[in-house]
């Protein structure tokens, strides 16, 4: 495991050599691309401004009103049920509704534990294997003109619970 | 969605304020978390630039192409044979890829078209089977690198914010494989009502 995590220190150099390669080699205007490319994302970052302040400001307010601390000891038996650390909880209750909401929850866990803190790390598992749930769904099942998903719901959440079962499994096994 | 999301989470935080008496906390901490929102953007926005640069670079110089055709096979097999045609299976695989890839502007029209082909010829507005593992399957995309994460680690001080990465392909791996089997037994068990 010591060997996968010095592996991923070379994550980022590979990739830029990659891309530096790539640009020298390919005949096609690739660093038109790039910019095209970067120009998008920029745009995409800062239209998320006005959600992200809503969100960050409805995040805020469960935090500093207590209802965090208060959800916290009624979910406490299940959570540690499966180990699940309690840091956890505000993600996990915004994460089927709200991608932004998980990204404002993280940002403050990783000011408040610290970027390289176990919970911080087990709370990017989740976030990174799993998205939105409702808003999936209902994106996909209205483009198809469905109106009975049958399934659908159920399955996402299930699938949803065992997640957090997974990514807390795999934190405390290798974090 | 997020209206609704927002509304609860007031509401909620109302409330909690009435009873532990945090009301001056919540006044407080309302104009700290607008400056936080706009630090936590202008943070993302290098990674977001850069990436989504990096990405329309493999986009453009076809390894987005490459990646596609190595997952068709697998899209076959997640769905079955029969299930797909060639060009749902193209439509199907490039969406993935581009998902992949965390080009999430590029998978959506794929993907749209790709549920739209499922469901072309179904008048009865209930979703089929392959319509809802495509769904489902979405709510736990793989995506090679989360560029988010990684800005947001770096902006708090990580000494290796890549040092996730790996552990979040063993989840990914697993829960994928999870869903699309209590999609299979789903579409075995499930009875609707008529």
């Amino acid at each position: 495991m010591i060997l996968l995590s010095n592996l991923t220190k070379y994550v980022m150099p590979v990739i830029l050599l990659a891309f530096a390669l790539l640009l020298l080699f390919s005949k096609k205007p690739l660093f038109e691309s790039f910019v095209s490319g970067a120009r998008e994302g920029m745009e995409c970052c800062i239209n998320l401004l006005p959600t992200l302040l809503l969100v960050m400001c409805g995040v805020s307010a469960l935090f500093s009103s207590g209802a965090v601390d208060v959800l916290c000891s009624v979910f406490r038996p299940l959570l540690s049920l499966f180990g699940v650390p309690e840091e956890m909880l505000p993600s996990i209750i915004l994460r089927p509704f709200s991608g932004s909401g998980v990204t404002a929850v993280a940002d403050r866990m990783f000011r408040e534990c610290g970027a390289d803190s176990d919970v911080s790390k087990i709370a990017c598992l989740l976030m990174g294997s799993t998205d939105t749930i409702i808003y999936t769904l209902s994106l996909y099942f209205s483009a198809a003109k469905i109106k009975r998903t049958r399934y659908a719901v159920f399955s996402s959440f299930v699938v949803f619970l065992f997640s957090i079962v997974v990514c807390t499994w795999v934190g405390n096994l290798f974090f | 969605m997020l209206a609704k999301t927002f509304s609860v989470m007031m509401i909620v935080s109302f409330l909690s304020a009435l009873m532990t008496g945090n009301a001056h906390r919540m006044s407080g901490e309302f104009a700290t978390s607008l400056s936080d929102g706009v630090t936590l953007c202008l943070s993302l926005l290098g990674m977001m630039c850069f990436w989504s640069g990096l990405m329309n670079v493999l986009r453009n110089s076809g390894v987005l192409e490459k990646l596609s055709s190595f997952l068709k096979p697998l899209m076959k097999l997640i769905y079955g044979k029969h299930a797909l045609d060639e060009k749902n299976a193209e439509n199907l695989s490039a969406s993935f890829a581009a998902n992949f890839l965390g080009l999430g502007n590029a998978a959506l029209p794929l993907g749209i078209n790709a549920v739209r082909d499922f469901e072309k010829n179904n008048k009865s507005g209930k979703a089929r089977d392959s319509t809802i593992m495509f769904a489902v399957l979405n709510t736990v995309p793989f995506q090679l690198l989360p560029s988010t994460l990684i800005a947001m680690r770096a902006g708090y001080g990580s000494e290796n914010p890549f040092d996730v990465v790996p552990y979040i392909w063993i989840c990914s791996v697993i829960i994928c494989t999870f869903a699309v089997v209590v999609c299979k037994v789903m579409a075995r068990l499930w009875r609707d009502k008529e």
